[in-house]
């Protein structure tokens, strides 16, 4: 058992292969020195899957990773991170999924899950308390996300308490940026753990717990619980994430002319006023939703009456969807993003990847480097609505052209030889701020191991709010502090959205409060560096340097053309080599020897 | 002293489930929603998050059909009691409640009813939504009467939309 609190000290093993269940202990000087979630994580992938295995071998793991506060009252502990090396960009690879799933998994008295091996035939998992086992999947294999999940919960008894993750026909078809659904709305979203997952012959996992989760100080915790909770709600950030959830954005980053319109070669789109959140609250939203513990409650419940008195009912769409399926493809029609989404998110695959495709298609499409026969009959141009739901119905399915698609942005450029309209970083398609107009997000896009993924450092908001937003002086000390403030509350597992009105030094004392482990702020971004060069050299030993630190051209040399970012270019030899000198990484991008000594990781990769 | 209850309305909870961690930190030092003698379960079909829990019927139907003596009123709130030596965990508590508000501790054979955490439920102060509310009985008609009047409302609005 652990010797701590808030952690339970048990990682279940799940051997597919040899239809094997055991259990680990997580030795209680390992939480200490990764935190738990993505850092724990981190450290079992370098441990268990050397960095040079075949992504779709039965080597590679999922490792799914809760952290210390999941399952407590410390708002926002909802976040479970999995850990993997990715089928998008061969490299190492995170994703953290909010909702109820992670805290249920705590309940049940795991902190974490490692899958390893491949089944011979579709399987799901079933973790209820201590009683776990692997049914047979062959009937639910192929059906999507809602079916898939109705399905198990009706086979387990119709009990709405268990949590269900489940991957669709886009993560049996190994989609290389399929997701893993939780609770229906909820994604492990990036870098394709729903393949690896599909890969596994591994439908889903469903988990019920009634376990205590143990706190070291109950009284702090209660206290701190209100006081942040408070917080929260009174936070400006707050109030405006729970009356528009993350759709808030768009009005800020549009008017500041950094939202990718047309597949990344504008950064303002005129219809985008339809598209703000104030406009979703008025056409589409009927209720707000939250994840476990948190009192912000960003999901928000929509609902839309289609024509032929047909209804379309889901959570969200999200901010990066609504740009990635609209701005980014030119469209602005609220009716056809929420059926693209919908085909998203029941064939469960990636939006961000799926559009960034999409809009690359559209405009080598425009520019006469695709023709109508090259896209099987479809004219793509920016705007075509018609097109979009096709094409995301093909990739789901692997017909056609979505089967070309769905290798990734990277892959499928190539393939059909336009390559010049890929806008990606290591093979990770861009999420929707383009980085002329904040430029730490520069930093964040080349630097992150998973390829371009904003959460690897959210720094656009602060940029904004201090007026400096097309500089590059200092820009590499706001970005090494987003990266560690991103790594730590990915690592103690709450949400990066509560930081509205939970500080570090908050957090600091909610991990103290819950775990019993005395930490200040400076030991949190301690252990942050620390995972974050654990992270960097797991790609090291893969090959990766700084030639793989990259942004495409078009962020480089093409002005951005309209708007209130116009005329902006990105220099990113001058931020990376500040970047590396505060990292304390040499020109190449790769850590020290010492450095790696310092944080006592040196051991890990030699 | 007027008699005080729990009144929670489906259409502004979140779903947070904060509710249910304060309830079990208050009463044993721990989390764990399986002890909660609120619960908060999502049905994703009508997008609400809906909660059971004890509503205080004035004459309880879980009282009259314990066969061990084991519940009681509070004479300060008028909350259920459990006495914990003579419950046996039968289930028929649970089976008459018309809320589904009992259940079984999941380590020991005994229920868990809602004591109103002696007065200041937990529950309430940390509703970050006020969807459930602890108020004087007379006041609370006036929370029903006001959600029936909204849905009512709604109704008819919707069907002048659909006659127009």
């Amino acid at each position: 058992m652990s010797d701590y609190y808030g952690m339970i000290g048990k990682v279940l093993r799940i051997n597919l292969s040899k239809e094997q269940i055991s259990i680990d202990t997580i030795k209680s000087e390992l939480w200490k020195k990764y935190l738990g979630g993505r850092g724990l994580g981190a450290y079992l992938l370098a441990q268990e899957v050397p960095p040079t295995t075949d992504i779709f071998s039965s080597e590679n793991k999922l490792i799914f990773m809760n952290g210390p506060l999941a399952g407590t009252s410390i708002p926002g502990n909802n976040k479970v991170c999995v850990v993997f090396k990715s089928p998008l960009t061969n490299s190492y690879s995170y994703s953290l999924c909010g909702g109820h799933f992670g805290p249920e998994l705590k309940y049940a008295g795991y902190d974490g899950i490692i899958i390893e091996g491949k089944a011979k035939e579709p399987m799901y998992l079933w973790i209820d308390d201590e009683v776990v086992e692997l049914k047979p999947a062959n009937h639910i294999w192929g059906q999507l996300i809602p079916e898939s999940e109705m399905q198990i919960r009706n086979e387990l008894g119709d009990d709405k308490t268990i949590q269900i993750a489940v991957i669709g026909p886009a993560g049996e078809k190994l989609v290389n940026y399929a997701c893993i659904t939780a609770g229906m709305y909820r994604e492990f979203g990036r870098g394709g753990a729903g393949a690896l997952m599909g890969s596994k012959n591994l439908k889903g996992i469903a988990v019920r717990g009634s376990n205590d989760v143990k706190v070291a100080d109950k009284n702090k915790v209660i206290t701190l619980t209100k006081r942040l909770t408070q917080n929260i709600r009174n936070s400006h950030g707050g109030k405006v994430r729970r009356q528009y959830g993350t759709m808030e954005l768009v009005e800020r980053i549009n008017n500041a002319g950094f939202w990718t319109t047309r597949n990344y070669s504008e950064g303002y789109f005129e219809e985008g006023y339809k598209l703000e959140g104030e406009a979703m609250r008025d056409k589409i939203i009927v209720g707000d939703s939250a994840c476990f513990s948190c009192p912000i409650g960003c999901g928000k419940w929509t609902y839309m009456k289609t024509e032929g008195d047909k209804k379309i009912q889901m959570e969200g769409p999200e901010f990066e969807t609504v740009g990635m399926l609209g701005s980014n493809c030119g469209i602005s029609n609220w009716e056809t993003i929420l059926k693209a989404a919908k085909i998203a998110d029941t064939y469960g695959f990636d939006t961000i990847n799926a559009g960034a495709c999409i809009s690359m298609v559209m405009e080598a499409y425009e520019k006469g480097k695709l023709s109508q026969a090259d896209l099987g009959g479809l004219k793509t141009e920016f705007g075509n609505e018609d097109a979009l739901l096709k094409i995301l119905k093909m990739i789901g399915e692997r017909q056609g052209l979505g089967d070309i698609l769905a290798k990734g942005i990277k892959k499928a450029s190539e393939h059909l030889n336009i390559s010049e309209f890929a806008v990606h970083s290591k093979g990770q398609s861009f999420p929707v701020y383009d980085p002329r107009g904040a430029k730490a997000m520069a930093l964040t896009y080349s630097t992150s191991p998973k390829g371009a993924h904003h959460m690897f450092a959210t720094t656009f908001g602060a940029e904004l709010a201090q007026g400096n937003r097309f500089e590059i002086e200092k820009k590499e000390v706001l970005e090494r502090n987003q990266q560690f403030s991103m790594c730590i509350v990915d690592s103690i597992a709450i949400c990066s959205t509560i930081r509205a009105g939970v500080p570090l030094e908050d957090q600091a004392k909610a991990y103290s409060a819950v775990t019993g482990i005395k930490v200040d702020a400076e030991a949190l971004n301690k252990a942050a560096e620390r995972i974050i060069n654990l992270e960097r050299m797991y790609n090291v030993k893969l090959g990766f340097t700084r030639k793989n630190d990259t942004l495409p051209d078009r962020f480089l040399k093409e002005p951005m053309p309209k708007g209130k970012s116009k005329g902006q270019t990105v220099d990113l030899e001058t931020l990376l080599d500040n970047y590396y000198i505060i990292m304390e990484w040499n020109s190449n991008g790769i850590p020290s020897e010492k450095k790696l000594k310092e944080l006592e990781i040196f051991d890990l990769f030699n | 002293m007027t008699q005080k209850v729990l009144v929670f309305e489906p259409k502004k909870c979140i779903g947070c489930r904060l509710c249910e961690q304060m309830c079990t930190l208050t009463h044993y030092g721990v989390a764990n929603p399986s002890k909660a003698r609120i619960r908060i379960i999502r049905d994703h079909h009508s997008q609400l998050d809906i909660a059971t829990y004890c509503h205080q019927c004035s004459d309880a139907p879980c009282i009259d059909a314990c066969n061990f003596d084991a519940l009681s009123r509070d004479p300060q709130t008028n909350a259920i009691l459990v006495d914990e030596e003579k419950c046996v965990g039968c289930r028929k508590c649970i089976q008459e409640c018309p809320y589904a508000a009992p259940s079984i501790h999941p380590e020991k054979e005994v229920v868990l009813i809602c004591d109103l955490c002696g007065g200041s439920p937990q529950c309430v102060n940390i509703c970050p939504e006020n969807s459930i509310q602890y108020l004087d009985i007379q006041k609370a008609n006036n929370i029903y009467k006001s959600i029936y009047i909204t849905e009512i409302a709604q109704k008819l609005i919707e069907e002048d939309k659909t006659n127009e």
